[in-house]
């Protein structure tokens, strides 16, 4: 009897730890749209805590007609996409070549990877320019995206290495057997089986690109190319003279949207594939 | 599997195409890099209409604040510069730009037609982008920018807790101690702050400080500092950063004041949470948004030292050079004078409310902003200096400062510190 | 190692070509730029003057600055390793054992991450500032107007701020792992070991930390990598005041980066990574030892 007592008492203060934590959590998020649902000058009083006067939608419908916000939603849609897309599969290529093939160097290019997880260019805009704008790539939708694959490279590239080196060498050897080229066994065996590290590497890409601005304001000098965080920003500041604060929260709640959508569809991936010993080092 | 890459090639090449189509379109057009958000509006009207007015198309792309710099320097270094942009930071940053070959000379424009464009300027806004003979940058004379605004740096006060603490809301403050008496009196008395200002953003404290720096020790003690002449330790430097300590240890200043950024501060006194302040004239624009029936003025700065006049940073907000590199150059230019003309200035000034860089404008000015343009023989701004203090001076200088008011350090204790970072400074030249 | 024939080398390394062809122009190329600027003093436009090692001569030995901004950022990965990922690990915990609302926490507790530092910063800011003072409102409500300060401007306080702000927005990416972790270990071990006996704490340190200790790792080395290089958050939160208090050593980068100090910001950036990776490998080798 006194044992399931301290049992349920010991539940009760677990439940209360968790639900208090996920209330902060829950806090902000609150707060964005709470502030995105009133006006302006109510918000500039108030630093949006108190409920507002009018709940109003117009800051929503001002960001898409005055803030183009669809033309900007449909640029990152398509960066992140792609971007996303061209991280995996570079990544999972070059995983799979530094857990399990043999070739000279191989240890060295991996290191390099590592270290530049570590060492922070600051100046690097400069040569970044030059260079791009040397192959014609300034500019370009495409020059973008290659600049956000190489952002993910080396964490995606470690993740993937780490969760090739758990993969028991039989199944590979199976299909060697079979007649199985490097490139099949990798489409075929490896790529598949690496489903879970796949769901951690699309998140953490995603979130990384899809909030991304300060490299595109670099490439990009056509505002028609810009994401939607330029996009975003851009009109927040475009009220002469003050912030509109309450726009920019309209926005941001609508841009954490796709985010939050990628996140739940892939986070039964990220279980599993950490759960069958993705990331362990 | 052979689909799928050969799907994925088609997808990357078009996407290549649409690159190679945008760079097609570029081809007749005038493109203008700057950072003015709020401007970007009016300015994308201004190139509608010069369209409609004469055919060629104009582009206004804006780039915030924090990325701007890092955008010009590397599009300088790529030589891919627009062909007009606005150059953001210090004398010593333009002079760079022109002596590395990027910045076009306008003066024979300025001068043509009898200096027609030239007298068309408000003096102080044009002389910010003069180099004049001799200049210590080593840049050979010249006028290489357009001013496409004014701007000056006052002292604010709010009329009506002015009148509450018992002094006519026609005259203010005109020295130091009357000024800290009454921000003093509006504490205890109101409940409100005596002073606030946006020092998060450090250069307002350079701007106050010199101010009275002039005050106190007069300009010719001022430059002769900056040359080296003059110690940072000398007693008058010391009594500038007392004037820090003083309204520290008055209770006057707002609290949070060093982390501040100038639009906190903008709301705090737009709300009347306090007497004074200390902006530029941007600030009429937030003010009139945030509290239409705010009733302030423009003070002049209440004076500190008796021998010398205190001085007011003033000068051209936002100009704009002319890129060497561009073949469009001299469609720039004719975009330039219009842009300047009284008619454009006025829209701008009308959507943007911020001060004309041309004269003849004065009747759309509205009463508040023109207060900024008060006291004009105080106007002075480091870009009219004979030489500017090294930027790492400048840095101890606002660090100093900073720790005047936590607390952490003495006025005397500051000279020293800035003195030794102003001696290490003259040793690497 | 025997390597095969080079053309199976080279078929092999084909694998990792795209990835590093992207890397060597975006990273490589870049970064022999920058360690060329980091011998020079000044920035591009600004020119450039030759001066050698001076600039790491006076990173090491004279800037008091750099290392007390270096201090900062280690600060916070100190508070980010004990205090966040300690309540990470507390509530992955939590959650593994009410496994039928578990699904919901693992959904809430990362929106953190999910918004940018920079509506967070904005915020807590608004949270903190002295007026209107919501968060001091609050402790006077329950009582504990003791604990009300000036949480971002008083000097004592600012980088703590800071430290605690970043912890909560980032302890979300360290549950997740950890609660994965967790839930790798199979419950017949904890099973069996309740046969033999065992009461919990007993089964904590002998069964779940020792099968946790690889996760665990990952989770230090990504939470130094991502608490050193922070820098959307103390900007927008104290702009890096009060009087520097809170310029961690990126933000001291930048900064430097903004004077035209373009040169010296390269140098720092070098000796930064150079720190790190000291770090890291001391971790690697420490992390060896415990594999089990």
């Amino acid at each position: 009897m006194k044992d399931k007592a301290k049992k349920t008492f010991y539940l009760l203060i677990i439940h209360i730890f968790l639900i208090s934590v996920a209330l902060s959590c829950v806090f902000p998020f609150l707060w964005m749209i709470n502030a995105s649902l009133k006006s302006n000058t109510e918000f500039v009083s108030d630093y949006g805590f108190s409920l507002p006067h009018h709940f109003s939608l117009v800051n929503y419908i001002a960001a898409f007609r005055d803030g183009h916000l669809g033309m900007f939603f449909l640029n990152s849609m398509l960066y992140t996409f792609f971007g996303v897309l061209g991280i995996v599969i570079i990544s999972s290529l070059a995983g799979y070549a530094v857990s399990r093939l043999q070739f000279r160097g191989r240890n060295f290019i991996f290191a390099l990877f590592l270290a530049a997880m570590m060492i922070p260019i600051p100046a690097a805009f400069v040569p970044l320019y030059v260079l791009l704008k040397g192959v014609g790539l300034l500019n370009t939708r495409l020059g973008y995206i290659l600049a956000m694959i190489n952002v993910g490279l080396s964490l995606s590239i470690y993740l993937y290495k780490t969760f090739f080196d758990q993969i028991p060498r039989d199944l590979e050897d199976a299909a060697r057997i079979d007649g199985c080229g490097k490139l099949r066994i990798w489409w075929y065996v490896m790529f598949p089986l690496a489903r879970p590290a796949t769901g951690v590497v699309v998140i953490f890409n995603a979130l990384n690109v899809w909030n991304e601005f300060v490299l595109a304001l670099l490439i990009f000098s056509k505002r028609g190319l810009m994401p939607l965080q330029v996009g975003l920003m851009d009109f927040a500041s475009s009220g002469v003279g003050l912030t509109q604060y309450t726009v920019l929260m309209a926005g941001l709640t609508i841009a954490s949207l796709p985010i939050i959508v990628v996140y739940l569809v892939m986070q039964k991936h990220i279980i599993k594939g950490i759960t069958s010993g993705a990331l362990v080092g | 599997m052979k689909r799928f890459l050969f799907a994925g090639v088609c997808l990357l090449i078009s996407l290549t195409g649409c690159s190679f189509h945008k760079a097609a379109e570029d081809k007749a057009e005038i493109v203008v890099w700057h950072w003015m958000s709020d401007r970007q509006s009016a300015f994308q009207e201004l190139a509608k209409k010069y369209e409609a007015e004469t055919g060629i198309r104009v582009r206004f792309e804006v780039f915030p604040h924090g990325v701007y710099s890092q955008k010009i320097n590397a599009a300088a270094a790529a030589k891919d510069l627009p062909e007009l942009f606005g150059i953001l930071g210090d004398k010593k940053l333009f002079s760079s730009f022109i002596k590395a070959g990027l910045v076009d000379d306008l003066t024979f424009y300025m001068n043509e037609n009898n200096h027609r464009w030239k007298n068309s300027f408000i003096d102080i806004s044009l002389a910010f982008n003069t180099f004049d003979k001799g200049n210590s940058y080593g840049v050979p004379p010249g006028i290489y920018a357009v001013p496409i605004d004014t701007m000056g740096i006052q002292f604010l006060y709010n009329k009506s807790l002015l009148a509450k603490i018992g002094v006519s809301p026609d005259s203010p403050p005109s020295n130091w101690e009357d000024f800290i008496k009454d921000a003093k009196l509006a504490v205890d008395k109101l409940g409100v702050s005596g002073f606030v200002c946006g020092w998060g953003e450090n250069w307002l404290i350079y701007c106050l400080a010199t101010d009275y720096a002039f005050n106190i020790m007069g300009q010719d003690k001022f430059f002769a500092t900056l040359r080296g002449e003059v110690p940072y330790t000398d007693h008058d430097w010391i009594k500038v950063f007392s004037l820090f300590e003083e309204m520290r240890d008055s209770g006057i200043l707002a609290p949070g004041i060093i982390t501040m950024n100038n639009k906190e501060a903008e709301q705090i006194f737009a709300s009347g949470r306090s007497l004074f302040s200390f902006n530029g004239s941007w600030g009429v624009n937030t003010y009139k948004q945030m509290n239409p029936s705010l009733r302030y003025s423009v003070m002049p700065p209440p004076q500190a030292g008796r021998d010398y006049p205190v001085k007011i940073w003033a000068g051209a907000g936002s100009s704009f050079v002319v890129s060497r590199l561009s073949s469009r150059h001299y469609e720039a230019i004719r975009f330039l004078k219009w842009l300047t003309e009284k008619d454009q200035q006025v829209f701008l000034v009308e959507k943007t409310r911020n001060l004309p860089s041309v004269k003849g404008c004065d009747s759309k000015v509205s009463v508040s902003m023109k207060q900024f343009l008060k006291n004009s023989k105080y106007f002075t701004h480091p870009n009219l200096w004979p030489l500017n203090e090294d930027s790492r001076v400048v840095e101890a200088i606002n660090i100093g400062i900073e720790k005047i008011i936590i607390g952490e350090k003495t006025p005397q204790e500051t000279a020293v510190d800035v003195d030794k970072v102003k001696q290490l400074r003259m040793e690497r030249k | 190692m025997n390597y095969p024939s080079g053309r199976e080398q080279f078929k092999s390394f084909s694998f990792v070509l795209p990835a590093f062809a992207i890397f060597a122009f975006f990273y490589i190329m870049p970064f022999f730029y920058t360690f060329w600027l980091a011998l020079h003093r000044g920035s591009e436009i600004s020119s450039l003057g030759f001066v050698g090692l001076s600039n790491f001569r006076d990173i090491l030995f004279h800037d008091k600055e750099w290392w007390a901004s270096v201090g900062r950022s280690f600060y916070i990965s100190f508070w980010a390793l004990t205090f966040q990922n300690f309540l990470a690990f507390i509530l992955a915990l939590a959650v593994d054992k009410a496994v039928r609302t578990g699904k919901i926490y693992r959904v809430v507790f990362f929106l953190l991450p999910v918004l940018s530092e920079i509506i967070i910063g904005l915020l807590v800011r608004n949270l903190l500032v002295p007026y209107p003072g919501v968060f001091n409102h609050f402790l006077h409500q329950i009582g504990l107007s003791s604990l009300a300060h000036d949480w971002l401007n008083n000097p004592d306080f600012a980088l703590r701020t800071l430290a605690f702000t970043h912890c909560w927005r980032g302890f979300g990416w360290g549950f997740i792992i950890l609660l994965a972790g967790l839930q790798t270990i199979p419950q017949e071990l904890y099973e069996a070991s309740r046969v033999d006996g065992a009461n919990a704490f007993q089964r904590f340190t002998k069964i779940t930390v020792p099968l946790l200790m690889p996760v665990i790792f990952l989770v230090i080395i990504l939470t130094i990598l991502g608490t050193v290089q922070v820098i959307g958050l103390p900007m927008a939160l104290t702009r890096g005041g009060p009087a520097g208090k809170t310029t961690v050593s990126v933000l001291k980068i930048l900064n430097d980066l903004n004077n035209s100090h373009a040169g010296y910001a390269s140098a720092e950036g070098l000796v930064l990574g150079f720190i790190l990776i000291c770090v890291s490998f001391s971790l690697l080798k420490i992390s060896k030892k415990f594999k089990p």
